[in-house]
């Protein structure tokens, strides 16, 4: 049985190029999802995102994702966010060409 | 087909000049990400799932090969080398970046095409028939009247900012292959005592409330089309719901009204507009008129094409299903399926592009044509011509002859790129296409139109589908909803829902049964599909659909 | 105070004295200053229209665009005196503006500082590259 996850990480799109990012603890945005801050409880995850928000010179429509971790990798829980993550299935395009 | 004349291309010129100071304006903090937003957005850049997305017109589906070819060379430089053809007669670039945009508008503007108006609470790209120009049983282009109101719609200092986009359909004959009556105005040229004018339709529409458009006006004269369709846009700019995103849609607003009503208010406003319109200067109409005139058709001998119908079997298959009659007996219409079995439906790979490009110039009289059905189409090929034609689509996986067969599906990006989905419908469409291309059932099941929407807005047009798939999200998984007896033609009509939905992998069995129900039930081969359903109804399909649900009834 | 963007450029407001609503505006009296909201039909004027020195149009979002049918309707009925949008209105639609009808514009010192007057005249161009009036839709210019 899978342990009751509250765990939320933040994405949105870079204004410049649209590229997914996520925020990551350095307080910077970047693609890659394992370098993602993983907020613990809905108060300081709702903090920051509403210091993302503010970020709008950088970074448009960001949001919060429930995400399960496990062996420190991180997986969204909704396949909607586990697609963004990983890009298109029709094609080998986006995300999944870049993991290393 | 339609050329730009100094006007245009200044207006694009200044158009994109704007567009690319927004976007520094939008970086230097002049404009707030929500003015720049629908400000993008009236320039065609979405926001999708993993990146931007630019979504180009195609006006009234027309393209030449010079454009084709720059799409080619767009989607090479700036996106992974293809582009989707949607059901709307767009092409959308799911890769560019923003800062890449205003190169990318000037590069289409150098072949005179642009993104305007291809979203936004605006007057969208007019659609019309694929078919314009080349079928017989037309009263007029239709590519005529859609010119001039894609001029009268673009920039209309009105109609920016209305509650909800705003789309027009448009077809020159009784046969219906725009789905004018699924559009918030469908107009239909027809004629009277030897004078042509248009049936106006209004108020159809998809999405989450489906609506078949209601007629506003049985015969419009021509003077009279652009003060009309104003007065039925100011009436809706005024009395459109603004509160409610999903009421906005000018098809609530007729229902609220009533259509008498309606078309009370539109006459009220149509009498003093009219008089706010100069009588339209005949030489500029005459113009547009005479760049939609027809090619110098040519006569020769059509015996390659005799030759190679009689011996060549595979050949003689992709005539009969890919090409139409042409009203010239020794022409056909060529419809290209995009929707080879297994892959994305209405996608072009730049290569792709260039060929079909090519292949207009020497074979098509330089156009090619979108359909809202995701193929592309040359619509004048000289009889003669096939083969060579065929041989080359051949060579590049065009030559699919399955042109309104089971595989011939439509199918929105889904959530594998739109940020709205609530499933995916590529990796369904293609499921269902390599099963039933596998099964060889295809060619003895004849027209079926199968049409895939990711979520209940319906870009896919599943409403109006014979079989329409509409993709839920079911407590976290994706679950497939399934309506029968849609029509999309002249005889609109909105599906009726099957049943619960099927979870991704039941939705190839659940086509199956339906599919198998039809066998038992047609009169015979001739019966199609919509037409046994028609007869029949919906119980069998049901009972079909669902064995254990009839039996502990 | 506010700025009134004009084709001309920025300038502060030179009305003085008091805007009523349609509903408000008496019987009859000299020159009077009227204000229409999106949702108010401009027919109610229809009587008034020579008396009106000033009639201004209130956008609540610059994404609502009654505002423009508004004007529209208001020049076809033959108002002929100044018209000038009020509200939250962006640079970016003074071309839409002018060619609705509108003379001016009265934008927020919040704004004009966000936007200043160079972004504005960037559109004052606003006669070029008009399709409408080319297919015989007349503008109304005052
Ligand atoms: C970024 C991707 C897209 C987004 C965000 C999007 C959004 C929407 C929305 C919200 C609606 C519902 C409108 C309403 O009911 O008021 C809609 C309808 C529609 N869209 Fe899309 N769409 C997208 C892609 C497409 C594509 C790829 C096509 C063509 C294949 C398309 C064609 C249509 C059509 C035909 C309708 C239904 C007709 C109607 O407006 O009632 N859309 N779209
Ligand atoms: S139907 Fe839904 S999922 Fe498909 S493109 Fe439209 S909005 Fe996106």
């Amino acid at each position: 049985m899978t342990e009751f996850s509250n765990k939320q990480i933040i994405t949105g799109n870079t204004l410049l190029s649209g590229e997914a990012v996520f925020l990551s603890g350095d307080d910077t945005f970047g693609p890659d999802l394992f370098n993602a801050q993983i907020f613990t409880d809905d108060v300081s995850a709702n903090h920051a995102l509403s210091q993302c928000i503010e970020r709008s010179d950088e970074i448009i429509s960001p949001y919060l994702v429930s995400v399960d971790v496990q062996n420190s990798v991180i997986r969204p829980q909704e396949l909607r966010e586990q697609i963004r993550t990983a890009g298109p299935s029709n094609y080998f395009h986006g995300k999944q060409t870049e993991i290393r | 087909m339609y050329q730009y004349t100094n006007f245009d291309r200044q207006f694009i010129a200044a158009r994109n000049t704007q567009f690319r100071q927004q976007v520094a304006r939008r970086i230097d903090g002049s404009l707030t990400e929500e003015e720049f937003r629908p400000l993008r957005l009236m320039n065609g850049v979405y926001l999708q799932l993993h990146a931007y997305m630019l979504r180009v017109a195609i006006p009234y589906g027309t393209l030449s090969s010079a454009q084709m070819r720059q799409l080619a060379i767009i989607a090479d430089k700036w996106d992974k080398g293809y582009g989707h053809f949607t059901t709307r007669q767009n092409i959308q670039f799911n890769w560019p970046r923003l800062i890449d945009v205003p190169d990318i508008l000037d590069a289409l503007a150098e072949v005179d095409l642009h993104a305007i108006q291809t979203s936004g609470n605006t007057i969208r790209n007019i659609t019309s028939d694929h078919f314009a120009g080349a079928t017989s049983d037309e009263v007029e282009d239709p590519r005529i009247i859609s010119e001039i109101i894609r001029q009268w719609s673009t920039d209309h200092p009105e109609f920016q900012f209305l509650p909800r986009k705003f789309k027009i359909a448009v077809t020159g004959c009784a046969t219906d292959r725009a789905v004018i009556k699924a559009h918030d105005i469908g107009l239909q040229a027809t004629r009277r005592d030897g004078v042509i004018g248009y049936q106006v339709f209004v108020g159809g529409g998809l999405g989450r409330t489906p609506v078949i458009g209601k007629l506003l006006c049985d015969f419009l004269p021509k003077q009279d089309l652009l003060p009309y369709l104003e007065s039925i846009l100011s009436v809706y700019n005024t009395s459109g719901r603004r509160d409610n995103k999903y009421k906005a849609r000018i098809k609530i607003l007729v229902n609220a009204l009533g259509i008498d009503n309606f078309r009370d208010q539109v006459e009220a406003r149509f009498s003093s507009i009219r008089k706010t319109f100069a009588s339209p200067d005949g030489s500029f109409i005459d113009n547009i008129t005479s760049q939609f005139s027809p090619p110098d058709f040519t006569d020769r001998s059509v015996s390659p094409f005799e030759e190679s119908y009689q011996t060549n079997p595979m050949f003689k298959q992709w005539v009969d299903r890919n090409t139409a009659q042409h009203k010239h007996e020794d022409y056909r219409i060529v419809t290209v399926s995009l929707k080879e079995p297994g892959q994305t439906p209405g996608d072009a790979t730049s290569e792709q592009m260039q060929v079909l490009a090519d292949l207009a110039e020497s074979f098509s009289f330089d156009e090619l044509r979108i359909s809202h059905e995701q193929n592309i189409v040359l619509p004048h090929v000289h009889k003669a011509d096939l083969p060579l034609l065929y041989n080359t689509l051949k060579k590049h996986r065009l030559a699919t002859a399955n042109i309104g067969l089971i595989s011939d599906i439509i199918a929105c990006p889904g959530m594998d790129y739109c940020s709205l989905a609530t499933a995916r419908s590529i990796p369904v469409a293609k499921e269902i296409s390599t099963h039933f291309d596998e099964n060889n059932m295809e060619q003895d099941t004849g027209e079926v139109k199968i049409k895939v929407s990711g979520c209940i807005n319906a870009c896919g047009h599943h409403h109006v589908a014979h079989i329409g798939v509409l993709g839920l999200n079911r407590a976290g998984v994706e679950n497939y909803q399934i309506t029968l007896g849609g029509d999309a033609t002249e005889n609109t009509a909105i599906g009726d829902r099957a049943g619960p939905g099927f979870s991704q992998s039941e939705v190839v069995p659940a086509i199956e049964r339906i599919l198998g129900t039809y066998h038992k039930l047609r009169h015979d081969a001739e019966e199609s599909f919509i037409n046994t359903y028609k007869r029949v109804g919906i119980t069998p399909f049901k009972s079909a659909l669902y064995p254990a649900a009839k039996q502990s009834r | 105070m506010s700025i009134i963007v004009t084709d001309n450029g920025f300038s502060i407001d030179d009305r003085e004295g008091s805007t009523c609503s349609p509903e408000a505006l008496p019987p009859s009296s000299e020159s009077q200053t009227v204000c229409l909201q999106s949702e108010d039909d401009p027919s109610v004027l229809a009587d008034s229209l020579d008396r009106l020195t000033l009639i201004k149009v209130n956008f609540s979002s610059f994404s609502d665009g009654r505002g423009f049918t508004i004007a529209r309707q208001l020049r076809s009925m033959g108002y002929k005196g100044r018209l000038r949008a009020t509200g939250y209105i962006i640079s970016d639609q003074y071309t839409m503006i002018r060619r609705s009808g509108f003379c001016e514009v009265e934008i927020s010192n919040e704004l004009a500082e966000r936007q200043p007057q160079h972004q504005w005249m960037f559109r004052a161009d606003w006669q070029q590259n008009d399709y409408q009036r080319r297919l015989g839709r007349i503008n109304f210019n005052y």
